[in-house]
């Protein structure tokens, strides 16, 4: 379906999600369960989508927050919407100078990826899954 | 739908949706697993949208994820479809018919009702790094204590440090609480139902998914566009659909914090 041109210009609608992590969030706990024939594989796929998802309570994420803020260069802040300052915060944006709450987050995710026994930083919808593996 | 491929000697059915009989029409997209062609399996009004997948267990790949949401989207395009749980895999025809077109027939009349002539939209939103000016322009307490943690070395400003993420966690996750509800206030009137999910990504504002009649779409990204051009400096949105209403489906199990 053709997109109509947002006169504001700020949003377009694209057909699917974009990125696994969207990808992941649209499909995988959602469509109606047929009990007992749900059998899904999720070897390999699961620490990704458990660690899109990070717990915000914990001393790990504290600890990034103050780092952030303590960053923040409020000085060089005239108001909202400097355009060099949302360049570059665009999604991906690893490449900021500072190391910002994203960047310190996508540590995380490759920390997690790489060990397998981070029992901890696993949400309730981790052990869901798991039974579906087993059953 | 075509049936030129041969199915394994071992094969089981995965099932994506079901939609009715009178709506069925051919699928070209590859199936899940082995690509089998997607075929119907029909039980007088209702039909399951299937296709032959090795037995065992349907790996969570990301080409699987495609294509599952690829056979889905095209079955979207020409009728009303209830999606299936992504891996869902039945023994046989046979099975199908009995222990999902049968056993839950008045369920997937009524889902199909329910969503008949309505398009799922994804609207997810996630904070610019601007936001954490905000909290400290906001806040006094958060405001002092950064003065008095920088600069100083890490180590004798450990439980300080601490203390100040904690006071900003809580004020960001107050501020998306406020963030959605405002959002909320503007697009779910134009929307038939709206479901929250998982938010717990410490940048994410919300992740929302809004049933709405195909004949609003276009006042919907109006006024979705409307709402990300007020938020420019501090959220940024992504927007998808028409989609298959994966979230209206099943049991209203998530909250819209998650638990």
């Amino acid at each position: 379906m053709a997109m109509t041109p947002q006169r504001e210009g700020y949003l377009q609608r694209s057909p699917n999600p974009s990125g696994l992590y969207d990808v992941l969030d649209l499909i995988l706990d959602k469509g109606l369960v047929i009990d007992i024939y749900v059998r899904v594989s999720l070897v390999g796929i699961e620490l990704l989508t458990i660690d899109a998802r990070i717990v915000v309570a914990s001393v790990d994420t504290y600890l990034r927050f103050a780092e952030a803020v303590n960053r923040l260069d409020l000085a060089e802040k005239g108001g909202q919407g400097l355009p060099e300052v949302i360049e570059g915060l665009q999604e991906g944006g690893g490449r900021r100078k500072t190391k910002g709450v994203l960047s310190g987050a996508k540590e995380s995710i490759k920390e997690a990826v790489s060990g397998d026994d981070d029992d901890e930083k696993q949400p309730a919808r981790r052990r869901r899954s798991r039974s579906e593996d087993d059953g | 739908m075509s049936d030129n491929v041969p199915a394994p000697p071992d094969a089981e059915l995965y099932v994506y949706g079901v939609i009715r009989t009178t709506d069925a029409q051919p699928v070209r997209a590859p199936g899940v697993g082995i690509g089998s062609p997607v075929r119907v399996v029909q039980s007088t009004t209702l039909c399951a949208v299937t296709s032959d997948v090795e037995r065992g267990y349907v790996h969570a790949s990301r080409e699987d994820l495609q294509r599952h949401m690829r056979v889905l989207q095209d079955v979207a395009a020409f009728a009303t479809v209830v999606p299936l749980k992504f891996g869902t895999v039945m023994p046989d025809e046979e099975a199908v018919i009995r222990e999902l077109l049968q056993a839950r027939r008045s369920d997937l009349e009524r889902l199909l009702a329910a969503l008949d002539g309505r398009v799922e939209l994804s609207l997810r939103a996630t904070y610019e790094e601007i936001v954490l000016s905000e909290v400290v322009e906001q806040d006094a307490e958060v405001a002092s204590l950064r003065e008095r943690v920088r600069g100083r070395d890490e180590a004798s400003t450990y439980y300080e440090r601490i203390r100040l993420g904690e006071l900003v966690a809580a004020a960001m996750v107050a501020k998306r609480r406020q963030d959605t509800a405002d959002v909320l206030a503007k697009l779910q009137p134009l929307a038939e139902d709206v479901r929250l999910g998982d938010v717990s990504h410490e940048r994410s504002v919300l992740s929302a998914a809004f049933l709405v009649r195909r004949e609003r779409l276009e006042e919907f990204d109006s006024a979705a566009a409307q709402v990300a051009a007020e938020q420019e400096a501090r959220i940024k949105f992504r927007y998808a659909g028409p989609l298959p209403p994966y979230s209206f489906v099943g049991s209203e199990d998530e909250g819209p914090w998650g638990s």
